[in-house]
């Protein structure tokens, strides 16, 4: 970030009309080394949980772009052989294997394609069901017992 | 707040905190790790604020915060690509120590607010707030409190600089 | 790169609704009942842990009208099950399904490698839980699952869904 940008950010913050977004940016570039003496107070000022917030979305992202973009080229050059695949086992009936990764969410039409969230959600929806199946086993067998 | 008011709202908060960890590591067990620490920093805070006061807000903060405290130390830490950035400097007992210092003038600066300024200013600063939620929560209008909270920045930031530069 | 791997994705989606072909709750996965909804769909290499080859969650909130319809699609699919080696976990309140657990038809390839021949069964289970909201009392929760997996039962997967 340029300084001019850096400082504008300092006078936003300073008014109080600084977005979450801007706080977090201004937070990483105020919190490096050899910064002038008011920076760093900025950076006080802003708090370690601005800065924690900031390196957090920018590590997650970080990481988020570089799943989506080995997923993408997986998937580009899988893609091909498998809808060969695919037409060969709707008419042979024969079942092409189950190799293709897909993780995929959907939350009212914004798609969520970090597999780690996408496990997550499934998960906890499966063992959702499956405790109020046992739950409810449970209760049937200490009516049993009474 | 009392523990026991904590101990229901801890139960409440968890998933979303271990969502956090999970969206951050990948793994169960160290969300997990970062939910439980995130509770334990949380009540430190919670400790003395009312006992109907939304915490998800801060604990979804201190969560993230736990996520890159418990990476660093768990292995070299590499800051995002910033050049000027230098991890092992970053982290030196040295600057640990300029670190609570620094926090300590920071006290002594917020000292010099009106009890409002200084509500408003660790709202901002701790729950990361912006300013229609503040409005929201004390009945102010969004106006005033952007007014105040310039005002008590501008505070701040003249007296933390006249204590950091003596 | 976005709109190209949209496109991918949606076709691996689409094969993968195949395993879905004549089922009843089809029309619920295909997003033809309830439109606000929170849907996940995997495939493959993270499922093997589970012992699963597909699977397909599906959740949503809705009014007496809609669970009545949705419950109506699962019931007609518990009706048309595999009853050969029946595995049905199930509880019915008050005249409405409260949770249905069922293995549904299963279906047997065969797959030829260099002159050997190998047979494959995969199962399938529809997973149905309907909740009143604890916020909305005349609203519902309804959580819809379809698993498939090769030589899966009801207790492999009880097992391994039991949350830590």
């Amino acid at each position: 970030m340029k300084t001019e940008e850096t400082e504008r950010l300092i006078s936003k913050y300073l008014a109080g009309t600084a977005t979450p977004d801007e706080e977090r940016r201004l937070s990483l570039e105020v919190n490096r080394r050899d910064v002038p003496q008011e920076w760093r107070a900025i950076g006080v000022m802003l708090g370690e949980l601005t800065l924690g917030e900031a390196l957090y979305e920018q590590q997650v992202q970080h990481r988020r772009s570089h799943r989506r973009r080995i997923f993408a080229a997986c998937a580009m050059a899988a893609s091909l052989a498998c809808v060969s695949l695919a037409g060969w086992w709707y008419f042979d009936g024969r079942q092409a294997s189950d190799s293709e990764n897909i993780a995929i969410a959907h939350i009212d039409g914004h798609t969520i394609s970090d597999e780690s969230l996408v496990r997550a959600m499934a998960e906890d929806a499966v063992c959702d069901i499956f405790e109020t199946a046992d739950e409810a086993n449970a209760d049937e067998l200490d009516l049993f017992d009474m | 707040m009392t523990q026991q008011e904590f101990e229901h709202i801890a139960y409440t908060l968890r998933p979303m905190l271990t969502g956090i960890g999970r969206a951050y590591f990948g793994s169960a067990d160290e969300a997990e790790d970062v939910a439980q620490e995130a509770l334990l920093r949380l009540w430190r805070y919670a400790e003395s604020m009312d006992g109907g006061c939304d915490l998800s807000r801060l604990a979804a903060r201190i969560a993230k915060w736990c996520c890159v405290d418990i990476d660093r130390k768990r292995r070299a830490f590499a800051p995002p690509p910033l050049p000027g950035w230098d991890a092992e400097a970053a982290h030196s007992p040295h600057d640990e120590l300029v670190g609570k210092e620094t926090q300590q003038l920071l006290d002594k600066a917020i000292s010099q607010l009106s009890p409002r300024e200084r509500e408003l200013f660790e709202m901002q600063q701790l729950e990361g707030l912006p300013a229609d939620e503040i409005a929201l929560r004390t009945g102010v209008s969004k106006t005033s409190v952007q007014s105040m909270a310039s005002r008590a920045r501008k505070k701040v930031f003249d007296e933390l600089n006249k204590l950091m530069k003596q | 790169m976005k709109p190209t791997l949209t496109i991918v994705l949606l076709l691996f989606a689409t094969l993968m609704l195949r395993a879905q072909e004549g089922l009843h709750v089809g029309e619920v996965f295909e997003g033809k009942v309830a439109k606000t909804t929170t849907e996940t769909t995997q495939t493959g290499e993270p499922l093997r842990k589970y012992g699963l080859t597909k699977l397909r969650t599906w959740k949503t909130t809705v009014p007496d009208s809609l669970r009545n319809k949705i419950e109506a699609l699962v019931n007609q699919d518990y009706e048309e099950r595999d009853r050969k080696e029946e595995e049905v976990d199930r509880e019915v309140r008050d005249g409405h399904i409260y949770y249905s657990i069922f293995r549904l038809g299963s279906r047997r390839t065969e797959l030829s490698i260099g002159g050997d021949t190998n047979f494959k069964v995969w199962r399938h289970y529809l997973c149905y839980q309907c909740k009143v909201n604890t916020e909305q009392r005349s609203l519902y929760d309804i959580t819809l699952v379809f698993l498939e997996g090769e030589n899966l039962t009801l207790d492999k997967l009880k097992k391994n869904f039991k949350r830590k």
